[in-house]
């Protein structure tokens, strides 16, 4: 029990966002740094969801021949 | 009841003091216990669905039939019911007190109120469970084999549609509940913007008691009258229809919790802040807005609904892609923004820089990734045309496994990971088997639901004991048919393993006497700030309104050419299995 | 001392499972026939490559935890 205050006593200096689920404590303070709205530029969200709409547009056209290609016309009603 | 210091014991106790002031357990030890007995209740279901599933994916593939074919019903409703509305409902009721208290930073008006209805909601449970249980013994006269889409002509015990009435008005109270907290707090900030949590709850339930009434009429005025002998038959298709009022906006049920975690809980485990909160509310309200004139497109195929009104949920549903795509950019945008302020670079380098030993922050982003690949097949389902080349067929299971089972029920174990040390004050039990249970869910998960999708484009139907007819030969796009059936089976049993492995984690954790650390209950603020957005977006009398109005014109004509049709009570129907003549004859 | 970590390696292997699940569809898609546990079966030994490489790697600068 004793280790566990100990470590408890070493992350309450950090207490809050530095600190996994479990309190382990992992990120490294110095490579910190605060990014303001103006600084931060979401290229990485741009690139991720341009994948994303690339997979879906091949998904689309695999669609395209498994509805048509692999089947005879749908008829309902 | 007791607190968590009363029986754990004085570590824990003693360590409540080294808990920040302004952590969620100090500030509100009795909100604290509400939030632990909803949960309490949802992890059981939780459990027993998950052991409901395992059954159905080892029988339908025929690896192991350790229940009757004749019992499968009542798994697969039992699995329906108790995952898709008890577990979610529960653990979302719990979310909400916590999130709607945090943000407001004020208790519920009153103690009793809330637990009343979290005793309705328990009691309604209760009756529906018992009357699913009763159906494996044959003994009882009681079964509720109807499936979770409990329509006509399909029929229960009367328990069963009463204990659903009372679970529903026991959510109608809960939000109640929340509105006063939050009316209590206007009184005292009369100017202030909605703090965004307590916005999101409040949209969430708005929308939730617009999309009830479907369902409330349904099993109020036909169900239970009729499972008690007293009203005849109602017509089928109006029950379908009154059930997908309710079965859509369900969705989003499930989802707009999933959703609070992932635009304030994940950018905070990220590292990073929320990007934008005139964002958030702008999705949350076309969420308010959209879900429910939509219910229609789960009736493509039903006879008795003009191609018409079809052809207007499909534009609807359409519209619902963009709060989701917004979601999407929000919530990478803010993840991103952590990387970044942790060091990342590049266009996709900057992955490398988040918390990935974070099951909390792992199991959320895997869920978003699923989640994106349920978006392709929920376009599919959308589409009236290709609809009809998955309607019912196992397609369908395999995209709600990936939107509910896992974009809903990831999140919220993920979130469990997050917010259970944060109601109990102890520390999370292992936090390397929180992260494996998380990842064994997304590869059981890609096994099971592949197989599924691809069973399902096979033409292999769902909801079926025995699909294995010799008849047919079902023509598979890539692999057999029979490894299809051992990737569902051994998806299927990953999944149950990953579910009970949760369950020991949580549960340890509850029983855990080492202290939670870093329980500091902030929220980092957003990037561009509730100042930046039109205060109408807190309109909410605005956009109920805007709500209903969009629900009648969808649904009025539908509704009424439905009962022109074959009226309300069709001559001819019968009651499938009819429970109640042989009561009414012991009666008599 | 291992590249990866177990969390690392934990989350590499998540990743490859669509991957090589999805394989054989695309390659339908193109014409080439190739069976689902051939492709499980590649996808278990690039697993295991993957490991091999993050036991006998050199990382680039010791410091990087
Ligand atoms: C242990 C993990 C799970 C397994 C092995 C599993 C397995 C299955 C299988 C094989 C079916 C299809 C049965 C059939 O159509 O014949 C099914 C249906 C279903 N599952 Fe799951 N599932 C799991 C988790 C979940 C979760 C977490 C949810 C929701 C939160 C969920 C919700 C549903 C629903 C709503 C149905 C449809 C029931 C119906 O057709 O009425 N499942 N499940
Ligand atoms: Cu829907």
């Amino acid at each position: 029990m004793t280790a566990t205050e100990a470590e408890a006593e070493a992350d309450s200096a950090v207490v809050g966002d530095d600190v996994y689920t479990d309190g382990t404590l992992v990120r490294d303070p110095d490579i910190e740094e605060s990014l303001s709205q103006d600084e931060y530029d979401p290229k990485g969200t741009l690139a991720l969801l341009l994948v994303y709409f690339l997979i879906l547009a091949l998904m689309w056209t695999y669609m395209y021949f498994v509805e048509f290609l692999g089947n005879g016309a749908t008829v309902v009603g | 009841m007791s607190t968590p210091g009363e029986t754990a014991g004085e570590t824990v106790e003693s360590a409540r003091e080294m808990l920040p002031d302004n952590s969620f357990l100090i500030q509100y030890p009795h909100v604290s216990r509400v939030v632990r007995s909803l949960f309490l209740t949802a992890f059981v279901a939780f459990g027993i669905g998950a052991f409901m599933g395992v059954l159905q994916a080892l029988h339908r593939t025929g690896i192991a039939r350790i229940v009757e074919s004749a019992d499968y019903y009542t798994f697969l409703t039992l699995h329906g019911v108790l995952l898709a509305i008890v577990f979610t409902i529960f653990f979302l009721a719990g979310v909400f007190t916590w999130a709607n208290t945090r943000s407001l930073d004020r208790p519920p008006v009153s103690k009793r109120f809330t637990w009343f209805w979290v005793v309705t909601m328990s009691a309604g449970t209760a009756m529906a469970g018992i009357a699913m249980l009763a159906g494996l013994l044959p003994s009882i006269d009681i079964s509720a084999d109807v499936l979770f889409t409990f329509y006509a002509p399909l029929q229960a015990h009367p328990i069963f549609y009463i204990g659903l009435a009372v679970f529903v008005i026991g959510t109608w109270l809960a939000g109640i509940d929340w509105f006063r907290q939050f009316l209590a707090w206007r009184r005292e900030h009369p100017d202030e913007r909605i703090p965004l949590q307590s916005f999101m709850v409040l949209t969430t339930m708005i929308m939730w008691f617009i999309a009830t009434l479907g369902v409330a009429v349904e099993v109020v005025v036909f169900l239970i009258p009729w499972s008690l002998g007293i009203m005849p038959a109602p017509n089928p298709l109006l029950t379908r229809t009154l059930f997908w009022f309710f079965g859509h906006p369900i969705v989003y049920f499930w989802l707009m919790p999933a959703y609070l975690l992932w635009y304030t809980v994940l950018p905070k485990i990220a590292g990073g802040r929320l990007f934008s909160d005139p964002l958030a509310r702008v999705v949350f309200v076309l969420f308010l807005l959209l879900s429910t004139p939509v219910g229609i497109h789960h009736q493509y195929l039903d006879p008795g609904i003009a191609e018409g009104f079809k052809f207007i949920a499909m534009t609807n549903t359409m519209f619902l892609l963009l709060p989701s795509l917004l979601t999407a950019f929000t919530v990478v945008a803010s993840i991103e923004h952590g990387a970044r302020q942790r060091g990342g670079t590049g266009y996709f380098g900057w992955l490398k820089a988040l918390p990935w030993r974070d099951p909390a922050f792992t199991g959320m982003a895997l869920a978003g990734l699923m989640f994106a690949a349920g978006g392709f097949s929920g376009m599919v389902n959308a589409g009236m045309n290709i609809n009809y080349l998955v309607h019912n067929t196992l397609w369908v299971p395999g995209h709600f496994h990936l939107t509910v089972g896992t974009a809903v029920a990831l999140s919220f174990m993920a979130g469990a990971y997050w917010l259970v040390p944060r109601i109990t004050g102890r520390k999370l039990y292992s936090r390397p088997i929180g992260l494996f249970q998380v990842v064994l869910w997304f590869v059981g998960m890609v096994f099971m639901s592949a197989a599924m999708h691809r069973g399902g484009l096979a033409g292999i139907p769902r909801r079926t004991a025995e699909p294995q007819y010799p008849q047919v030969a079902f023509e598979t796009v890539a692999g057999s048919v029979g490894s299809l059936r051992l990737q569902l089976a051994f998806g299927g049993v990953l999944l149950f393993v990953s579910a009970l492995l949760f369950l020991m984690n949580v549960g340890l954790t509850a029983m855990n006497n080492k202290p939670a650390r870093g329980l500091d209950s902030a929220l980092p603020p957003a990037l561009s700030g509730p100042e930046q957005s039109p205060t109408v977006l807190d309109n909410l009398k605005l956009w109920a309104l805007i709500a209903v109005v969009l629900v009648i014109l969808a649904y009025s004509l539908p509704l009424y050419s439905i009962v022109q049709g074959a009226g309300l009570y069709p001559a001819g129907q019968e009651a499938s299995p009819a429970v109640i003549a042989p009561l009414l004859e012991v009666i008599a | 001392m291992s590249r990866l970590s177990p969390a690392s390696l934990l989350i590499v292997g998540a990743f490859m499972v669509p991957l090589f699940i999805e394989l054989p569809v695309v390659l339908s898609f193109v014409g080439v026939n190739l069976p689902m546990e051939v492709s499980l079966g590649m996808g278990v030994v690039a697993f295991a490559m993957v490991l091999v490489w993050s036991e006998v790697s050199e990382k680039p600068e010791a410091a990087d935890a």
